[in-house]
């Protein structure tokens, strides 16, 4: 009965109560879709960084962010560095592996934008990245042979997807001798998905810059002085700049995580402002309910049932403006991803706006915090009113 | 029989500006349990304020006052709450009902307000003559139905001292005769002790006990 009579004094100003319910749902949508989009973008970064699978990479001196991103995203556009240093790289102690690379980005048929392509050493890439595997459904995928009369590719999963490229099938593309696509790699989830991998020397021919690569992947041995004697090296040598990807990924999850406090106190500004709507309309629906509440009041309600009465209505109306917000970034969470995407320079893969359930729990619970908050003071005003001189404002 | 109310000396002095009013002025009153008493009186008599006072919903500024053998002088607000909602009911001139809940629903308010759910307003409600518009809502009634389930809800929680102020103001005649019969049966079956303020002498004809306010006096019982 009391939820009854709650959802009628509710329902008597529908509009109202619809508008201020909308300002609860802008406020809890805000703050979890700022949550959800904190929660997924750290959750990418991360995996975009684990997923270069290089500890260190020997780059031409740069921004190691600017190259960090475009190792994590696919690109081109970098300076080069000589592929005589993978050699003499390899050559020190305390290295244990390397792998070279060169990455081209090259216009893709009709309007299909840009494509990047992956000059590789295929056995020590692989090497570096275990999980890379042919695709199981394309049993005649096979990985590149690097003296192959004709130029061969692999495609990633996504690149495939999206091209609709067959195993065998013999590209033409602008601007380039034919390529035959060798193989399909499983779908990783990673950069691999987007690029297209051939063999590095190849790469230099087809895109002439022989004897040049984009940069180099390295694992150092476990040696105790391994990173120092490796700094030591690469004074020496000079002109080249080493890129720590662990620390590249840490830093800008740094970044992602010193907007936090931001993002929450945004999110702490909407919900005040939500809470002092919900106020501001509880507060006229106990005004202009005096008389009737001074009828319950002479008809036996306590203060206690009279503060009950107003504050469930305060913590309902806000309990289904969260569900509605929380449920909107549920809905609208692919719309938002793709704004986000749009609005960001780097925008690593996997989903930005990373909801979960239990963000449902989070949105209504923080929106009944909200009403119970900013239901108080009229739920006091109601029940601090006099019988008789309620029933009398009414006369 | 023991007493409904006991007033000594009973006063309710309001402040208007630089003003005093005496509402209520000096009264000395007995009714006793099973009674039905009638409030004559011209408007502003003070026969609201009497029975605000009676009924816990207003404190006297000086006097003494027992309401069904408590002594409410004194009384807390929690206690005054207490016993107004377990002891007493009221019928408005308005009815007070809340239009968008049913015949049923106004009748149960009260008790489930306090917690209480051992409410029957379905047999209070066929009591006073509604047991077929259980399910309407105010606006499907008629005045006089209206104020019938306005006295089933003060029924409804079992009341020894039921107070109504105009209860026939907002009906016509015939309407108000009815009503006025019903408490008049309430009384003679239930044993309920009923003061009714009212202005209208008609009503007041048949009533066994009539007492007369004139500002704020209660006129000596017999006088013309």
């Amino acid at each position: 009965m009391m939820l009854r009579l709650t959802l009628i004094n509710l329902g008597r100003r529908p509009v109202r109560t619809l508008l201020t319910a909308l300002g609860v749902a802008a406020a809890a949508a805000a703050a979890v879709s700022l949550l959800a989009f904190q929660r997924g973008y750290q959750r990418a970064v991360a995996h975009d960084v684990s997923d270069i699978g290089f500890e260190l990479m020997v780059t031409a001196p740069g921004c190691p962010y600017e190259i960090a991103t475009v190792a994590m995203t696919g690109g081109a556009g970098l300076k080069y560095i000589d592929e005589e240093l993978t050699e003499t790289l390899a050559g020190y102690d305390e290295v244990r592996e390397v792998t070279p690379f060169l990455l081209q980005a090259v216009r893709g048929p009709g309007d299909s934008g840009w494509l990047t392509f992956l000059g590789v050493d295929v056995t020590s890439y692989r090497s570096f990245k275990a999980s890379l595997r042919l695709a199981e459904n394309e049993p005649e995928s096979r990985w590149i042979a690097p003296d192959a009369e004709r130029i061969e590719i692999v495609l990633g999963a996504g690149l495939a997807e999206a091209t609709g490229w067959r195993v065998e099938e013999i590209l033409q593309l602008e601007g380039l001798p034919p390529l035959r696509v060798a193989g399909i790699l499983e779908p990783t989830g990673g950069r691999d998905d987007g690029v297209a991998l051939l063999d590095w020397r190849r790469a230099q021919e087809l895109f002439e810059h022989p004897g040049r690569l984009t940069g180099i992947g390295l694992r150092l041995t476990q040696d105790p002085g391994a990173e120092r004697q490796f700094e030591d090296h690469v004074a020496q040598l000079g002109g080249i700049q080493v890129v720590d990807t662990d620390a590249v990924g840490e830093r800008l999850l740094d970044l992602v995580r010193s907007t936090e406090a931001l993002l929450l106190a945004i999110a702490g500004v909407a919900g005040l402002i939500a809470a002092l709507g919900v106020l501001n309309t509880i507060w006229l629906s106990v005004v202009e309910r005096i008389p009737e509440i001074g009828v319950f009041r002479a008809l036996g309600a306590s203060r206690r049932d009279v503060f009950s009465l107003i504050w469930i209505e305060s913590v309902l109306t806000c309990a289904a403006g969260g569900l509605i917000g929380t449920l909107f970034v549920w809905g609208a969470g692919r719309f938002i991803e793709e704004w986000v995407r749009s609005q960001v320079t780097y925008a690593p893969r996997g989903r930005l706006v990373q909801f979960e359930p239990a963000w449902l729990l989070v949105g209504v619970v923080g929106a009944m915090l909200l009403g119970s908050l900013g239901g108080i003071l009229p739920a006091w005003r109601a029940a601090v009113l006099q019988p008789l001189e309620a029933i009398r404002s009414g006369e | 029989m023991s007493a409904a109310i006991t007033a000594r000396g009973l006063e309710k002095t309001y402040a208007r500006g630089a003003h005093e009013i005496r509402a209520v002025a000096g009264i000395d009153l007995d009714i006793d349990e099973g009674e039905l008493c009638v409030l004559l009186g011209p408007s502003g008599a003070g026969k609201t304020t009497l029975l605000h006072l009676l009924g816990l919903l207003d404190s006297p500024t000086a006097g003494h006052l027992e309401v069904l053998g408590v002594s409410v002088t004194g009384l807390s607000r929690r206690e005054a709450t207490k016993l107004r909602g377990g002891r007493l009911g009221f019928v408005f001139q308005e009815f007070c009902l809340v239009p968008e809940l049913t015949a049923r629903e106004n009748v149960a308010l009260p008790a489930m307000l306090r917690g209480d759910l051992r409410a029957e307003p379905e047999r209070w409600l066929r009591r006073v003559g509604l047991g077929d518009r259980l399910d309407h809502t105010p606006s499907q009634l008629s005045g006089g139905q209206m104020q019938r389930v306005a006295i089933a809800r003060a029924l409804a929680s079992e009341p020894r001292l039921l107070l109504a102020d105009e209860p026939t103001g907002q009906l016509d005649g015939e309407t108000a005769s009815e009503v006025y019969r019903l408490l008049a049966e309430l009384n003679q079956s239930e044993g309920l002790t009923i003061i009714a303020a009212t202005h209208d002498p008609l009503l007041a004809e048949h009533a066994p006990r009539k007492l007369r306010l004139e500002a704020g006096v209660l006129l000596p019982e017999g006088a013309p």
